[in-house]
């Protein structure tokens, strides 16, 4: 009996508790546009520029695009993409990069980038830099980006890892 | 000017040949993965340049040693430490026993920004390899690229960068006697290049 009666007791506070979590939780995936895999690309001293690397997921039904950089650390961010076109490399600006509804934007080395000019300090590794996006539905997102020598996922002919 | 019709031959055949091939899928057969050696006629060849240490370097005295050349510049922040890791794995892949050395050397197309003492820094900042960085005057290195039948051009404005340089890819395999055998792609797997760099040494 006295078992019973706890039971009923405790049930309804954790109901709430349940209830409660998974609302927060909804309200955290919530943000339409999710930010993964920050990062800074290290340089020897007496470089003033560097790039940065990260990837936009946008799992609203609405098309959206990355229209602007900012951080602390570079007086300019300019977003670049690299095009291989008939054997040349070609490092050019964009004005924006897309990111269509239900797609995923990839920001890394060969592919889109960004140019961070006029560095007032020079980004040691494993450091971390906080940059922020301005996106084309006039929505801004801060992305905490880490500083790192080379991309973690190197070129495919690593020996797969052993997990 | 028969020297120069022929480079623009030569340049016409491998553009057309380029994009006959492209994108080049992964090789399925065995054996069929190795680079084909061709006679590349004019191209190639010895240069004399400056090296990241500030000593004059010259490619005939590198006889006896295989080659690998390729064109860039420091201020690019990616497509070169892209290429040095992909060197890396290439000659991790091979290890090389040390009767069989390989130098690697970077020229650069933008001699404005990258003397050597900038070279030298960038290089063994990034490199996990042994590279030489190499610049000149304007003139010295487009004889170069010339010569090697590379290209560059310049860019300026519309970036705070004030110019950015857009440049070929090539990656150039000189053997032992200093005479070009083969161009590799920007999309050659490192598995390709290594089969290359072993080849040459057979
Ligand atoms: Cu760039």
């Amino acid at each position: 009996m006295i078992a019973n009666t706890m039971y009923k007791a405790l049930r309804l506070p954790s109901l709430v508790i349940i209830t409660l979590f998974l609302f927060v939780a909804s309200c955290r995936n919530q943000d339409p546009i999710q930010i993964t895999d920050a990062w800074i690309r290290a340089m020897p001293p007496s470089q003033t520029m560097t790039a940065g690397f990260l990837r936009i997921e946008n799992t609203s039904p609405q098309d959206n695009a990355l229209v602007a950089v900012e951080t602390a650390m570079a007086d300019t961010v300019e977003m670049h993409e690299m095009v291989y076109e008939n054997e040349m490399m070609k490092m050019q600006p964009v004005p924006r990069i897309a990111i269509p509804a239900g797609q995923t934007a990839q920001l890394k080395p060969g592919g889109y980038h960004l140019m961070l000019f006029g560095l007032k300090s020079q980004p040691a590794e494993n450091d971390s830099v906080f940059l922020t996006l301005y996106f084309e539905d006039q929505s801004t997102r801060i992305a905490k980006a880490f500083v790192r020598k080379t991309a973690q996922q190197e070129p495919k002919t690593q020996p797969a890892a052993t997990e | 000017m028969i020297h120069f019709r022929s480079i623009m031959l030569m340049l016409s055949v491998t553009f057309i040949g380029g994009c006959a091939s492209e994108p080049s899928a992964p090789a399925i057969v065995p054996g069929a993965d190795i680079p084909k050696f061709q006679d590349y006629g004019d191209f190639g060849g010895d240069f004399q340049l400056t090296d990241h240490n500030g000593e004059v370097f010259r490619l005939e005295d590198q006889r006896g040693s295989v080659t690998l050349i390729f064109f860039g510049y420091t201020f690019c922040p990616d497509a070169c430490p892209t290429l040095m890791s992909k060197l890396t794995t290439v000659f991790n892949m091979l290890d090389l026993p040390e009767e069989h050395p390989v130098k690697t050397l970077y020229i650069t197309i933008d001699p404005e920004r990258d003397s050597p003492e900038q070279m030298k820094e960038y290089l063994q900042y990034f490199s996990t390899i042994d590279v030489l960085g190499l610049t000149g005057t304007e003139d010295e290195i487009d004889d170069v690229v010339m010569q090697y039948g590379a290209s560059y051009e310049k860019v300026e404005g519309g970036t705070a960068a004030g110019y950015l340089m857009n440049h070929s890819t090539w990656l150039y395999l000189i053997d032992q006697q200093g005479k070009l055998r083969y161009r590799f792609r920007h999309a050659d797997e490192p598995e390709f290049v290594a089969a290359g760099l072993k080849k040459i040494f057979e």
